[in-house]
């Protein structure tokens, strides 16, 4: 494993971080990026970052996602920052309403992937504590069941019904001022 | 779990048609999107197998709304029969709180529609507060000013957002506010009575007053919250007394959203409201009569150093020189958005054209305004506008010379 090298390449790459995907590929971020992860921002805290962040639990093909809308928010919120501590003045502009409709686009376009992928992203979000992408992936599940019976509900995810006809009629008895 | 995630999405090349994912998530990630649903919809995952049974009792969110119950088409707020709609809208209540066990709550969501609902929605209250939100929202559809709200208590300490509708704020809420909620950042007020007019918090980052009335007559609202980003004021006249609003000094504020639509308020109420806002560096102001009360009585117009994007919206801009006070005092001003504004009629001189306005004699004329940062100019106007365009931008040419100018027909 690559240890720390000199002074010099370690201040030229002081600001990016790199992660490694379950499948060993390499993604080299920036640490503004890295750090919408809380996850990651504890890994840095404690300077155990050297040589890369190995991320067992999220393939490449997930991480390229993560790092994609990690990406895009970090800009946003720096942008954010920049207005509220300093007067540099594009930041400003940036936080713009027009930059927060395109965010809005960004994060719509950024969900429409298939089934399985949104619950990867769940899963990765949640490992890697990235709230924003967090609450995002469970609204497009929770929208995706609203005004949706049981039935339609166990039909779309592949929910097998182990209650008993008996048992279901129980919990149905005992929760009827729900189904009224 | 975490493993299997990694061997699921690359090794397995099994059709994904049969997997059960969502049930597969652990009890924390369920609740997490069970609480973007209605309390209603959660409570009915129950019967989708054995691993939903009970999981709905400890979502960490409570969120009811009547208008999942209501009749077709609906009835007055004030009717006094109990519509099958409400009885059931009742039972549930009961239902939910009689089962629903999480010690604590990150969100509390009510929003009923009549006073039956109020009634059985008040009775939730009580386990809201001794939950502690972070999130409280209590919205009534109409306003009754019995309704006053009960004591947060020491329920209100992890309280970040207060969302309240068609309440009655008495001043032991009031005081409360600065006393009792040392982390609240959001708080919307729309269609509440507010008879003490103090609104005091020093952690307050976004507020928002809308459609409010106020009880002391004579006696405008004071806001002091020294810690604010965004302000929000809207308010259409309802025929009760209105004040005017005072804010303290807001070293911070970044956005501020104002919108009056009703005559101008009298003694100083408006011009120290523009006063307080002197510090935002965005400033959108809409609504016919938003211009003309924070003009009333003005004197000099204060400056507005940080300042780099101004709307104006729908208002009007006749008889008030106040575009041009603001082009004046605003010497940061990058962008400027003017839309569906009321132009004033420039009696006395022939229309313009946007030719001649941009020949240099006619430049000379236009008076001189301080305006060197002005980058971007966005006009959005209606068909019939266009010759009142053009003679009002005149005044102001010099400036907007410089910057890069849409022009965008409605």
């Amino acid at each position: 494993m690559a240890s720390a090298g000199s002074g010099d390449e370690k201040a030229a790459a002081a600001a990016m971080i790199t992660l490694i995907s379950s499948d060993n590929e390499k993604f080299e971020v920036t640490e503004a990026t890295a750090t919408l992860s809380q996850t990651i921002r504890h890994m840095i805290e404690d300077g155990c970052t050297d040589g890369g962040v190995p991320l067992p639990n999220v393939t490449s093909k997930i991480l390229a996602r993560v790092i994609e809308y990690c990406k895009k928010h970090a800009t946003a919120a720096a942008g954010e920052e920049g207005s509220s501590s300093s007067f540099s003045d594009a930041a400003f502009l940036e936080v713009d309403r027009a930059f927060l409709e395109e965010l809005e686009e960004f994060d719509d376009a950024f969900l429409e992937v298939d089934r399985a992928t949104l619950f990867d992203l769940i899963l990765a979000a949640n490992y890697l504590d990235i709230k924003g992408l967090l609450n995002l992936t469970c609204q497009k599940v929770a929208d995706s069941v609203k005004g949706k019976t049981p039935e339609q509900i166990r039909e779309m995810y592949n929910i097998v019904n182990d209650l008993t006809p008996e048992e279901e009629a129980e919990i149905r008895r005992e929760t009827q001022w729900a189904f009224e | 779990m975490a493993e299997t995630t990694a061997v699921k999405a690359s090794g397995s090349k099994r059709p994904d048609r049969m997997e059960d994912r969502l049930s597969s998530l652990s009890d924390d990630l369920l609740h997490n999107i069970m609480s973007f649903l209605t309390s209603r919809q959660a409570v009915q995952t129950c019967v989708l197998s054995r691993r939903w049974v009970g999981l709905w009792c400890s979502v960490p969110c409570l969120n009811v709304d009547q208008r999942e119950f209501q009749a077709t088409p609906p009835k007055p707020w004030y009717s006094e029969d109990r519509t099958p709609e409400d009885v059931r809208f009742v039972n549930f209540v009961e239902g939910l709180l009689r089962f629903h066990k999480a010690v604590s709550l990150d969100k509390f969501r009510v929003h009923v529609t009549n006073w039956h609902g109020r009634a059985i929605g008040l009775r939730c209250l009580p386990r809201a507060i001794e939950c502690c939100p972070e999130v409280l929202e209590l919205c009534y559809s109409y306003y009754n000013d019995s309704y006053k709200i009960l004591p947060l208590g020491s329920g209100s300490y992890r309280l970040r957002r207060l969302h309240l509708a068609g309440n009655f704020l008495d001043k032991d809420f009031m005081l409360h506010l600065s006393s009792g909620c040392p982390a609240l950042e959001d708080l919307e007020l729309e269609e509440c009575f507010i008879a003490y007019p103090k609104i005091m918090s020093s952690t307050l980052k976004n507020l928002a007053i809308i459609d409010c009335t106020t009880y002391w007559w004579g006696h405008p609202l004071t806001v002091t919250a020294q810690a604010l980003v965004s302000f929000r004021l809207a308010f259409i006249p309802t025929g009760s007394c209105w004040n005017g609003i005072l804010l303290d000094e807001m070293p911070y504020l970044i956005k501020a959203s104002i919108c009056l639509r009703s005559p101008p308020i009298p003694n100083e109420g408006p011009l120290k409201l523009l006063c307080s806002l002197t510090n935002a560096r965005k400033l959108e102001l809409s609504g016919s009569d938003t211009l003309r009360n924070l003009h009333e009585g003005l004197d000099t117009f204060p400056k507005f150093p940080n300042l780099k994007t101004l709307v104006l919206n729908e208002c009007d801009t006749g008889n008030n020189m106040i575009l041009e006070h603001f082009l004046n005092n605003a010497t940061s001003l990058e962008k400027l958005t003017i839309q569906y504004c009321k132009l004033a009629e420039v009696s006395g001189k022939r229309k313009r054209t946007v030719d001649e306005m941009v020949s240099q004699e006619f430049c000379q004329d236009a008076p001189a305004l301080e305006c060197p940062n002005l980058r971007f100019t966005e006009i959005r106007y209606r068909e019939g506008d266009f010759n009142k365009l053009c003679a009002h931008l005149s005044g102001i040419w010099r400036n907007l010379q410089k910057s890069t100018i849409t022009l965008t027909k409605a």
